[in-house]
């Protein structure tokens, strides 16, 4: 598919950096295919750096306005690790997302309360597959701004200005 | 199960070869030859097989428990049974004991031991795991309900084994690939790392 191009592991850090940064943003609201969306990292995320074993574990509170999130941000961390809220009007996702595989982990739906088995296979396909269109508009986003070199680094500037702001 | 109720975790897949599975009677057929064998009274240590996901206790699975509407459902069962080796040390020495056995060499202790373990197995309760998957025969994906990495190996093994298919696994570059198209993943395979630090 890709012949032998890799995508590395820093690529989907940056992308979770990006994910953190826009949910701390307008309070988190972003636009999906013509619909608004919200966007909040919970309480469970994971920073890391290169080399020896640099990594930050947040559980508690609100890590993405924590003055421990910002600060190993400013040292050189990045989110390997991450719990999102998406809201999309009435309806609210919860997952896991892990900078290794960017598998869904954890996800909690919206319940469905139909019992006929085939419609309501339909329906929960249906949202985990819009949680699917959400991340890949995302990583749209991220990467029209990442490949472009003023854009991004304009973004790292804001991203230190939002961090600085303890 | 997962996909009708209750969290999820998944790892998603590609199958190329999705017409295949809009064949029912021939996945039927080829689920059915891999089907789960039960080993809860076999001096069995393990077995996996396909089960219909909607009653994992039966031993033959229909179509109408497996496709619903633009959906195939699948169920694999994996049992494994083991003997504590603790257990396995006692009744050794219980057998030497009771029956006066003068054990002349290793080979000999070893059939003993393995002849104990068979009665043991049969004894045994098995350890079930269910991992369960959906085929989306529109989006031509395969969506795993499990990240373990092992379980994961199981369930990829016997669908190759099963279906002569074997899905492409969406990991980040399938992903950027998706997302971002052939020369995303060109532009972004190319960057180097940013690291922020506070000056």
């Amino acid at each position: 598919m890709t012949n032998e191009l890799r995508i590395e592991e820093f690529i989907i850090r940056e992308f979770l950096l990006y994910i953190l940064y826009t949910s701390e943003i307008n309070g988190g609201e972003i636009e999906v295919n013509g619909e608004i969306i919200y966007l909040n990292v919970l309480d469970r995320l994971t920073l890391e750096g290169e080399g020896d074993v640099w990594e930050t574990d947040l559980k508690k509170g609100v890590p993405s306005i924590s003055q421990e999130a910002k600060r190993a941000i400013l040292n050189g961390k990045m989110p390997s690790l991450m719990k999102l809220k998406v809201q999309s009007g009435e309806d609210s996702f919860f997952f896991v997302l892990d900078s290794k595989t960017l598998d869904l982990k954890s996800l909690k739906i919206p319940a469905v309360a139909i019992k006929e088995p085939d419609i309501k296979l339909e329906q929960r396909m249906f949202y985990i597959e819009t949680i699917y269109i959400i991340l890949e508009s995302l990583f749209k986003d991220f990467f029209k701004i990442r490949v472009d070199e003023k854009k991004w680094e304009s973004f790292v500037q804001d991203v230190k200005k939002w961090a600085k702001d303890l | 199960m997962g996909f009708f109720s209750g969290n999820l975790s998944l790892k998603r897949f590609f199958i190329e070869e999705i017409e295949y599975f809009k064949d029912k009677d021939r996945v039927i057929a080829n689920l059915n030859n891999f089907v789960f064998k039960d080993i809860e009274y076999e001096a069995r240590e393990e077995s996996i097989g396909w089960v219909s996901p909607v009653k994992v206790y039966k031993n033959e699975i229909e179509v109408n428990e497996v496709y619903f509407g633009n959906y195939v459902l699948l169920a694999l069962r994996h049992d494994t049974k083991k003997v504590s080796k603790v257990l396995l040390d006692c009744k050794l020495n219980e057998v030497i004991e009771k029956e006066g056995l003068s054990i002349q060499n290793n080979k000999q202790l070893k059939q003993l031991k393995d002849q104990i373990k068979q009665e043991l197995l049969k004894k045994t309760l098995p350890n079930p795991k269910i991992i369960e998957a959906v085929i989306d025969l529109n989006k031509k994906t395969l969506l795993l309900n499990s990240t373990s990495k092992k379980l994961g190996a199981l369930f990829l093994s016997l669908f190759e084994k099963t279906f002569s298919i074997l899905p492409v696994y969406v990991d980040p570059t399938v992903f950027s690939y998706i997302s971002t198209g052939k020369e995303g993943v060109g532009k972004l395979s190319s960057l180097t790392e940013t690291v922020i630090y506070d000056e």
